[in-house]
């Protein structure tokens, strides 16, 4: 993406908000529809079968997402980027939730474990439940700035320009440097777990 | 071998940049087991983001201006489960369609090519008009006729429930729409509100067949798709889709419709489905308590839990939801407090001032609520061999006369009109089964109602003298419930019904009074304007008036039809 390109990115992204403030439906569709391919396609990573059940992935991007929008009131624009990050939380929120409910939830006899339940998401079947598990927990040691750095290059694959405009930094080598030290943090945790 | 300073940061901008790395090489390098242990660790955050990376790129949503085949992209509309749709440009036929791109590379040996051509067989107005298939780039789509309107999902999100009759009005169409699918060999395994688009002009289309698949081709190992809260009890056992499916979805949609809500719920497809073992389920009596007997018989048989207690086919569901609109009208036109006359027109007038006590209370939740004002303009013309004739109160009409109204507002409305004679019978007019044009009326365009029925212009018919006639035109930007609700119950105008140019006596023939039928239009070879200058255009000028409201409008006009 040119900067000419991401400037008009942010611009438009801004009078789009600035419209679903006003309470305008056909903004809100529209700025839906532009983050929203990116951020179904990491949750279909990050949501387990059984919670797909719930609805399918599409239905709780949208409906967390479109929540999530119209709280915009509270929340500060930033850039293109910055939006991305917080609609992609707000997802991520959501999907822990789901996983948080079930795992706490004590056993019932009325809802059998079943195959589909255990089921680990693709992201799990891909590098193993422990693995990601080692990762979120080296994760949640990580301070929050670091942490949104994490996701918005490893998971969102964020440009470094977006990364900037998220996180309030002055160049994209600010950005990638920004990333590059919060990514040997969190390899220094997972690896002392291994 | 190791290192500079700076090695983990080397490391962690390949990781970042999804660049190669020899691990193997690094893991033996390392000086230390703590040095190791890092190394092991960013391994293991490059495979974390080697596979969002592959996540990401197969959905990098295309923009304005890039091309997929021979379509021109023109913006992006919505994003599905099973990928993305554009507002595309077809250069060759030069007319916009909405291309669905499948997410996920395919090739043309998947199915998706063969699935999309089973559909395009589909030639159903209430059916998605797909246009054709291909793969490029890697990525199979589908590009199908533009639908400029909102799916059912929003509209009951956004307006709340309907009414019973419109309710059963758009699952006739849905029912139309899968009685085609199901000719075709096919079942959608979808249906659901967000699948059903209401297009400006009122027609509905069933949408988005990501889920379609041939019904012979049903045999295969099991895959539980569609959303948990419409699907068929046995669907979530783990048996394959069949047409009893697809009309338990239906059978859900209307229930949603009509309530707002879903009979059962649940966290996931296990509780949901946990909950129809244990007949946990919210019956529809009690989730909208006071909807006509029939119409919660179609639903509770369409949401059976057996499939074989459920509709056999959607035609058969698509007549019970006709015999519902039909018994309610039949019921109602029967009923002593409708039917019988009474001094003083008594009926006519609790008639009158029911619909009166509904404006005053809608406009008063609207004034509320902050909803804009909006203009109305509306007239009702008789047509004549010279052209179409301006009513105002007080004029005459006899049996045989062809009556349209002619209506336009400033914002999208739905509008009902009936009339109803000294006698108390009484006829809905607007909105009407069958008829192209259906609520809401888009707004900022002249409509005239009842508009055309398969492609040809009908008008309202006088078929009896009944004395006077009373036509009311209400209009709403959502729908107005108790309204509805009454017409559910009412008798509408049906083509065919006959003329009867004498007064009507005796109780058999009182449903044939006043102004009952529909035909087709007078083929007039003037226009539709009356004369400048005569009684008709002067009188229409003055009753011809742009009304600012807000809430529900209405306008009563009174006709004089002698006995």
């Amino acid at each position: 993406m040119s900067d000419r390109d991401s400037h008009h990115d942010v611009e438009s992204t801004q009078h789009l908000l600035a419209r679903v403030q006003e309470g305008d439906r056909e903004a809100l569709e529209r700025l839906y529809s532009r983050y929203i391919p990116r951020l179904r396609a990491w949750a279909t990573g990050r949501i387990p079968p059984w919670a797909r059940d719930m609805g399918d992935t599409e239905d709780i991007v949208q409906e967390t997402v479109i929540a999530s929008l119209g709280r915009l009131e509270t929340f500060e624009m930033r850039g293109d980027g910055a939006l991305r990050g917080y609609m992609r939380q707000a997802v991520l929120n959501r999907v822990r939730n789901l996983v948080r409910d079930r795992k706490v939830r004590p056993p019932s006899a009325e809802i059998p474990e079943t195959a589909a339940t255990r089921a680990p998401s693709p992201l799990e079947q891909t590098i193993g439940r422990e693995t990601v598990e080692s990762y979120e927990r080296a994760l949640e040691k990580l301070k929050d700035e670091e942490r949104q750095a994490v996701h918005l290059r490893v998971e969102l694959r964020c440009s470094y320009r977006e990364i900037a405009e998220a996180l309030c930094k002055p160049s994209e080598d600010a950005a990638r440097m920004a990333v590059s030290r919060a990514l040997v943090k969190l390899a220094k945790e997972m690896g002392h777990e291994a | 071998m190791r290192r500079d300073g700076d090695w983990t940061l080397k490391l962690a901008r390949s990781v970042a940049d999804g660049k190669s790395v020899d691990w193997d090489a690094e893991e033996t390098g390392a000086p230390d087991e703590e040095s190791r242990q890092v190394v092991h660790g960013f391994r293991l955050l490059s495979k974390i983001t080697g596979f969002h990376e592959d996540l990401i790129s197969e959905i990098e949503p295309l923009s304005a201006g890039d091309k997929w085949g021979a379509l021109e992209i023109l913006e992006a509309l919505a994003s599905g489960s099973y990928g993305e749709i554009y507002r595309a440009r077809d250069p060759r036929l030069d007319r916009e369609v909405a291309l669905k791109l499948i997410a996920g590379e395919t090739t043309e040996d998947d199915g998706t090519i063969g699935e999309a051509r089973a559909l395009a067989k589909v030639d159903h107005p209430n059916v998605v008009t797909v246009h054709g298939a291909d793969v490029h780039a890697g990525r199979a789509g589908i590009w199908m006729e533009l639908i400029r309107g909102r799916t059912l999902d929003s509209i009951v999100k956004s307006d709340g429930p309907l009414g019973a009759g419109e309710a059963a009005l758009t699952g006739i169409d849905v029912c139309r729409a899968l009685a085609a699918v199901h000719a075709s060999g096919l079942v959608h395994r979808d249906v659901k509100a967000r699948n059903v688009m209401r297009e400006k002009g009122g027609r509905i289309v069933l949408m988005d067949f990501g889920l379609g698949r041939e019904k012979q081709a049903a045999g295969g190992g099991r895959t539980v798709s569609g959303t948990p809260l419409y699907m068929a009890p046995e669907i979530l056992a783990g048996e394959e889709a069949t047409v009893q499916s697809d009309l338990y979805g239906a059978g859900i949609l209307l229930y949603l419709l009509a309530s707002g809500a879903f009979p059962v719920t649940g966290r996931s497809a296990g509780e949901i489905q946990n909950a129809h073992e244990s007949g946990r389920s919210t019956s529809l009596r009690d989730a909208r308590p006071g909807l006509p007997e029939s119409f919660l018989r179609v639903v509770e048989r369409a949401t059976a839990n057996k499939p074989g207690e459920r509709f056999a086919t959607a035609g058969e569901m698509e007549k019970a939801l006709a015999d519902f609109l039909d018994r309610e009208s039949a019921e109602s036109s029967g009923s002593p407090a409708i039917a019988s006359p009474r001094p003083g027109g008594g009926p006519r007038l609790w008639f009158a001032c029911a619909i009166a006590g509904i404006a005053i209370a809608a406009g008063v939740f609207f004034l509320r609520s902050g909803s804009p004002a909006y203009s109305v303009e509306a007239s009702l013309y008789r047509e004549g061999p010279s052209g179409a004739e301006r009513l105002r109160s007080g004029s005459a009409v006899s049996p045989g006369d062809e009556l349209f109204l002619k209506i336009q507002a400033s914002s999208d409305l739905y509008t009902y009109v009936l009339s109803e004679d000294e006698n108390g019978a009484s006829f809905v007019l607007f909105p009407l089964p069958g008829y192209e044009l259906k609520n809401p009326l888009p707004g900022d365009q002249s409509h005239q109602l009842p508009g055309n029925r398969d492609g040809e212009e009908i008008h309202w018919q006088v078929t009896s003298a009944g004395g006077r006639e009373h036509f009311f035109v209400v209009a709403c930007p959502s729908p107005v419930e108790e309204i509805e609700r009454a017409i559910a119950g009412l008798p509408r105008a049906e083509l065919g019904r006959p003329v009867r140019s004498a007064p009507i006596s005796g109780e058999s023939f009182r449903r044939l009074r006043g102004i009952g039928g529909a035909v087709p239009a007078f083929q007039s070879t003037g226009s539709n304007s009356p004369a400048p200058g005569s009684v008709g255009d002067i009188a229409g000028r003055l009753e011809l008036r742009s009304e600012e409201v807000r809430g529900v409008w209405m306008r009563e006009i009174v006709l004089e039809n002698p006995q």
